[in-house]
């Protein structure tokens, strides 16, 4: 009996060192990850097939066992790594293609789910509870509002500064917003979204002036008196003229901007693991904004002029006379037209991005061409985003963009931005961004803050809760943004000056997963 | 000068017969204690004369650990079997003796086509062909395999069987049925010809 337990042991303890020392046989892999495998003991499947690889000893069953293995660690991407490598080896198993599958959608490669997946067997498509036609995908609604305090903070500037000349300013209040889209899958490697959006903007134009304009007629009387001839003459001089007053006006014109957006993408799944979207979104803009016509008012004044001589020859009495002469003057004022003029004119975003997954990691390549508020813009970024635990529990992104519009100075916008499920089915989304943005477009120019207002920071909250049949969202952004006015310094030229004011946007949408 | 040369080739002569000698000593245990089912000192037999560029102890390698068991190694022997000899059939259906132990299915049928490559008519390759493209319900590819060697072999139970299964599967009844009624002339009572022909009924 002793012989035997010490037979156990030293073989315990032969296997034990052979492993620590890093060199193991094809029978004892395959031995003890079948064992393993089957007793769920996955963290030892994992151990033994790392020295395994070491050892140059790999095959189908081994990448199977280690792709089991990862995937009832919930480690997703590392599964997703093992079960491909043994699809090398038998692409036609039936049982490593539906883990794969599994493993796509569990880490969010849902196109990717979808390439493989068509190649199922029906069995396989039914078990795996996939539909045949799903030529529309998804339909997607969402609105929500962006609640600011512009008008309030910002209404009663003085727009005009110490010159008094003339400014004026253009505030947008709260927007409103809501939008429709619809995902539809063409074949095994292409799905389209399109969609409609609506905008609303509350807009205040705020014109102050400061002009000269005639303010009726003024009598001007003065006495005088004069020798003439030995006599002295007492005259009253009554002269009537043309009067200019100074008038300070603030007009305030409240009008609302009309936006409908048309947007589409085409996801193109080239390989496993790469995509290729471009996208094109056209925004057709419609206001009637207030519009100041300023001109010089040129006109004629005539001034008339009473003289009334009163001669004495002697102490009590005198000659009165009355003489009257008029002359005519050119005079100027200052003269604001105000105009409503109805606006609309058609904008565009088109661009294209590029993605690639690296085991955790998914990295894009996007580029754009805009024409926005007749100004036109290139952006070209990168963004990078990590399963940082091999699943969705936990997730990151950075992207960074260089922005410029015309030939001005490129800008960088950079964004940052955590996921993380707080409960089996909820997600909280958090993110930050950081940089002037105007006339800026993101997430495949879905995204387009053609407002002229800069956001100079934005940071927001969203909570996603996913069902089987349909997702809710629930977000909520803060943004400071910068609204500019003008200031007349003389007659000739202006400066641009800045307001602060803070939006708050709060998004409510639903999908419905069909 | 010509002194050296001489004993050079001489030594060398001698070396070789001597090299020579001690592989026909391991080949031939290696053969016993294979008999005997002793594989692993067989393999020590053929690794004391291993030459890497030689091709008998490659795939003398790979078959002795493929009945060890140790498929991985196996299939790097005869791996390295073929490289040596290009065109060598017999490394390259030995090399799929471990791949298919393994599971590697693509790899078993990569090297059957690498077979066919060589040798078009080749009836092992053409029929486990058609049986792989058959199992992965692929029945047209395994029509077009196993057409051509049901010509080869007309009355060969496993083909003709193959075949009758495919056409049958490929909605040709008509001959499925003659085919399967040719299987129940090689095997009067066999059962697959018979669940064949029930059905077609």
């Amino acid at each position: 009996m002793y012989r035997v337990i010490l037979f156990v042991c030293a073989i315990t303890f032969y296997s034990f060192n052979a492993y620590s020392e890093g060199k193991i046989d094809f029978a004892t892999v395959e031995a003890k990850t079948t064992e393993y495998c089957n007793s769920g003991k996955w963290d030892s499947v994992i151990y033994i097939g790392k020295i395994a690889l070491e050892n140059n000893i790999d095959y189908f069953f081994l990448r199977k066992r280690l792709g089991i293995a990862w995937f009832y660690k919930e480690i997703y991407t590392n599964a997703i790594n093992e079960f491909e490598h043994a699809l090398i080896f038998n692409s036609s198993d039936i049982g490593t293609q539906e883990f794969l599958y599994l493993c796509y959608i569990l880490s969010g490669r849902e196109e990717d789910a979808r390439l493989i997946s068509k190649e199922f067997e029906e069995q396989t498509q039914k078990d795996l509870n996939i539909k045949k036609n799903e030529f529309i995908k998804s339909i997607s609604f969402e609105t929500g509002a962006s609640i600011s305090n512009n008008f309030k903070k910002n209404g009663n500037t003085n727009f005009e500064g110490s010159n008094k000349i003339y400014g004026e300013g253009d505030l947008t209040n709260n927007i409103y917003y809501s939008h429709l889209g619809f995902k539809n899958n063409i074949g095994k490697r292409i799905s389209i979204y399109y969609g409609l959006s609506f905008i609303r903007d509350e807009k205040q134009k705020i014109i102050q002036e400061t002009s000269f304009v005639p303010g009726g007629r003024g009598i001007a009387i003065s006495d005088t008196t004069y020798p003439m001839y030995g006599h002295t003459y007492y005259d009253t001089i009554y002269r009537h003229y043309q009067l200019i007053k100074q008038r300070d006006t603030t007009s305030k014109y409240k009008y609302t901007l009309k936006q409908e957006e048309y947007y589409i993408n085409c996801n193109i799944q080239v390989l496993k693991g790469f995509s290729l979207t471009p996208f094109f979104h056209l925004l057709h803009i419609g206001f009637t904004p207030m519009l100041v016509n300023y001109s010089k008012n040129s006109f004629i004044t005539t001034d008339t002029t009473q003289r009334h001589s009163q001669y004495y020859y002697n102490s009590t009495q005198y000659y009165d006379t009355v003489y009257a002469s008029s002359a005519n003057f050119h005079l100027n004022s200052d003269k604001y037209k105000y105009i409503k003029k109805d606006t609309s004119f058609y904008n565009y975003v088109v661009g294209m991005t590029l993605s690639k997954v690296f085991d955790k990691y998914t990295a894009s390549l996007y580029g754009s061409y805009s024409n926005l508020n007749n100004y036109y813009q290139k952006e070209a970024g990168i963004s990078l985003i990590w399963l940082t635990n091999g699943n969705l529990s936990l997730y990151e992104g950075l992207a960074i963009t260089a922005f410029q519009q015309n030939n001005d100075k490129i800008k960088l916008i950079s964004d940052v931005s955590l996921g993380i499920k707080i409960f089996p089915k909820i997600w909280l989304e958090g993110f930050g961004t950081y940089g002037e943005m105007s006339n800026y477009s993101e997430k495949n120019g879905f995204i387009v803050n053609n407002n002229p207002d800069k956001i100079t920071f934005r940071c927001g909250v969203s909570s996603i809760f996913v069902f089987k049949h349909f997702d809710i969202s629930l977000r909520y952004q803060y943004q400071e943004k910068e609204s500019s006015y003008i200031t007349y310094t003389n007659t000739e030229n202006y400066i641009t000056q800045n307001v602060k004011y803070q939006n708050h946007l709060i998004i409510g949408g639903i999908k419905w997963k069909l | 000068m010509g002194f050296i040369c001489f004993f050079i080739v001489l030594w060398s002569a001698s070396a070789y017969t001597q090299d020579i000698s001690k592989m026909k000593d391991a080949f031939a245990n290696s053969y016993t204690y294979e008999k005997n089912k002793e594989y692993s000192t067989a393999i020590t037999e053929i690794l004391s004369v291993y030459n890497e560029n030689s091709y008998e102890t490659n795939i003398r390698l790979g078959w002795l650990y493929y009945e060890n068991g140790s498929y991985t190694t196996s299939a790097q022997y005869y791996a390295k079997a073929i490289v040596l000899m290009p065109y060598s059939i017999e490394a390259r259906l030995g090399y799929i003796l471990p791949e298919k132990a393994l599971g590697n299915s693509d790899l078993v049928k990569a090297a059957y086509e690498a077979i066919l490559k060589i040798d078009p008519q080749n009836s092992y390759a053409n029929y486990n062909l058609g049986l792989i493209f058959y199992n992965n319900k692929d029945y047209q590819t395994a029509y077009t395999y196993l057409e051509k060697v049901v010509n080869m072999y007309p009355f060969d139970y496993d083909i003709t069987l193959l075949y009758a299964w495919t056409n049958f599967q490929m909605g040709k009844l008509k001959e499925a049925k003659i085919l399967f009624t040719k299987v129940l002339l090689i095997s009067p009572a066999d059962a697959s010809a018979t669940q064949g022909l029930s059905l077609i009924k």
